[in-house]
């Protein structure tokens, strides 16, 4: 138990610059690990982008190269699966507009 | 798939499961009897693409009797909105697919639903009835369910028009809808309305009769005056629904909508000068008389095989929409009994409710005598035409053809019930009554003296003297007019134009009867 007393009269300074440099180190690790995710997500999102772009022009190029038939399937194929997924309803207006006086402000029978 | 397209698939699936009612198997079973689905009618009625269909998703709430098992989407009514010639209606069709139609409380609140939101909107109802009743497992709900949808109907009556159509069947407490509406439509051989069926009409009174017999569309369309059109079928049903909305406005506010006018209004029928026979006791046929003056000779008749002594119906005047009433000297020789009178009073209230202007052509000797019309309260139906021509105040244009003579000549829209333009072809009597049957009364007692000397011949001599002098008289439209009681004589070719000016004429007639709660017609 020797260490524990206090007995010599700098060792309140030497615990605080223990701890502080303790601290410091830790702090610097935080940023440095932030500064990697962040690295890490921008080259992931640029390989990916250039990825999927690559696959849709060739993809793209391939459909044009395509049979009359097979882009009318395909088609088909879009419409089919478009309608199924979506509730299909008539979308015209045949409400003729007209002017009343039932609507009106001034309601001549009232 | 996303969950949003699932759900929206779930959407889709429960929309089909409705559209479908009571199911493939009952849907069937509708058209092995010739009857369509409560879809396929609005379909039908409505303008394509324009059915916006409401409260499909309803279900009913009752537990009784396992009816929480039996559970269809809508529950057995379809609802919704849409237009007929870009006019909007608002639409009901009970599904017979479902429970046979039978009303429940949620299917009695949906109904109640449009024809709410028609009231708000100033648009007309078309009920497509075609249900087995009440749904009795309900109990007092159903009920409940009848009386809200007859509240409705009676405050929107002479608001908005409302179109009854009967497709099936309509019993009981059911029958009161349609009777509260304007004009009921019913399909010969598969619909029919009675309020006790003939089951008990034979526990009862020992009567047997088919339903057809009781309450098929002939009866009602002929006897009772139940009906006011029948058709062939259900295609032609919903053929003649369009024609009657064409005629009229959409609430008690507006106007029917002009119509182009291809019909010269200046032509002139030569035949009108020489259709009136010169033996007054001779009859012709009104509908001539209506198709040579209305437009395109169309003429929409309403009650046609119902007290054929008197004509109703609409037709058009330079495009406007205008209802006819005419007696028709070819059935009782034209003369008003209880059933003309209150089909001519029903008429001519609804034209008066929304702003109908009502042309009147008269031949009309009088009202028919009897016990048989006098313990049937003559006096009460004659006085309920009275009261309608009395208390209209859309504009009235009155041509007297022949005879018009006594209370007849009154109640037929005359000068003093407010008639605005009232003109008599120059074969028109107007006149008290008859001139034999004034001769013989005013000089009974000279006639009755010769007799007595026994000069038997010079008594009828003197009566057909004294019956051309009454003749001279009175048997002509001058008598009338010398007090102005009639407008103008006219040449009868000529009645097309001068109908067609007096309702230009009338076009702005402002005119309004004392402020009261309601009146009190002898009903």
């Amino acid at each position: 138990m020797y260490f524990l007393s206090i007995s010599d009269p700098q060792i309140w300074l030497l615990a605080g610059i223990s701890i502080l440099v303790v601290f410091a180190i830790l702090v610097i690790l935080v940023a440095i690990l932030n500064v990697f995710t962040i690295v890490a997500k921008k080259t992931t999102a640029k390989v990916k982008t250039v990825k999927s772009s690559i696959v849709n022009m060739e993809q793209a190029k391939s459909f044009e190269k395509a049979s009359e038939e097979d882009k009318a399937a395909v088609a088909t194929a879009l419409y089919l699966y478009f309608n199924e997924i979506n509730n299909r309803e008539s979308r015209v207006l045949t409400i003729v507009p007209y002017p009343s006086a039932w609507g009106a402000q001034l309601n001549p029978r009232l | 798939m996303s969950t949003q397209t699932e759900k929206i698939k779930e959407l889709m699936e429960l929309r089909a499961k409705a559209r479908i009612g009571g199911g493939e198997k009952a849907i069937e079973k509708q058209h092995e009897k010739n009857k369509l689905t409560a879809r396929e009618r609005i379909n039908l009625l409505l303008d394509e693409g324009s059915f916006e269909e409401m409260d499909m998703f309803v279900k009913h709430r009752c537990t009784n009797f396992g009816m929480e098992k039996k559970q269809y989407l809508g529950d057995g009514v379809v609802t919704g909105s849409g237009t007929i010639g870009g006019r909007l209606v608002y639409v009901f069709a009970q599904d017979f697919t479902v429970s046979a139609g039978s009303l429940s409380e949620m299917l009695a609140s949906k109904i109640c639903k449009v024809m709410d939101i028609a009231m708000k909107v100033g648009a007309p109802v078309i009920g497509l009835n075609d249900s087995g009743g009440a749904r009795l497992q309900e109990g007092i709900n159903a009920l409940a369910g009848y009386a809200e949808i007859f509240q409705r109907n009676i405050m929107s009556s002479g608001v908005i028009p409302q179109i009854s159509a009967i497709m099936g069947p309509c019993a009981g407490g059911a029958v009161y809808s349609p009777a509260l509406t304007d004009f009921t439509f019913m399909v010969e051989g598969s619909s029919y309305m009675f309020l006790t069926g003939p089951g008990p009409v034979k526990a009862v009174l020992g009567e047997v009769v088919t339903q057809e017999q009781l309450g098929g569309a002939s009866v009602h369309a002929t006897k009772s005056g139940v009906t006011h059109f029948t058709a062939k079928n259900e295609e032609e049903c919903i053929a003649m629904i369009k024609q009657l909305f064409s005629y009229i406005p959409q609430n008690n506010l507006e106007k029917t909508p002009r119509v182009t006018c291809t019909d010269p209004i200046d032509r002139m029928e030569d035949y009108l000068n020489d259709i009136i026979p010169d033996n007054p006791n001779m009859p012709y046929d009104m509908y001539q008389v209506i198709a040579g003056i209305v437009d395109n000779g169309e003429f929409f008749e309403v009650q046609p095989n119902f007290a054929k002594n008197i004509i109703v119906g609409f037709a058009r005047f330079n495009g406007q929409s205008v209802g006819i009433v005419a007696n028709q000297p070819k059935q009782l020789a034209g003369v008003l009994d209880c059933n003309s009178s209150r089909k001519g009073a029903r008429f001519v209230r609804f034209c008066d409710a929304f702003n109908i202007p009502i042309v009147t052509l008269v031949d009309v000797p009088g009202f028919l005598p009897g016990t048989g019309q006098e313990y049937n309260a003559v006096i009460l139906h004659g006085a309920k035409l009275l009261y309608a021509y009395g208390e209209a105040t859309i504009p009235k244009v009155t041509v007297t053809l022949r005879k018009s003579y006594g209370g007849s000549h009154i109640v037929m829209s005359c000068k003093q019930l407010r008639g605005d333009l009232n003109y008599a072809w120059p074969s028109s009597e107007i006149a008290v009554m008859g001139a034999s049957g004034a001769a013989s009364v005013l000089y009974a007692k000279e006639a009755k003296a010769l007799k007595d000397e026994g000069k038997v011949d010079e008594a009828k001599a003197y009566i057909l003297e004294k019956e051309k002098e009454y003749e001279d008289l009175f048997a002509n439209p001058y008598q009338a007019a010398k007090y102005g009681y009639i407008d103008d004589v006219i040449e009868p070719r000529n009645t097309r134009f001068r109908i067609i000016r007096a309702l230009a004429q009338l076009e702005n007639k402002k005119l309004t009867n004392p402020a009261k709660k309601h009146g009190n017609i002898p009903l």
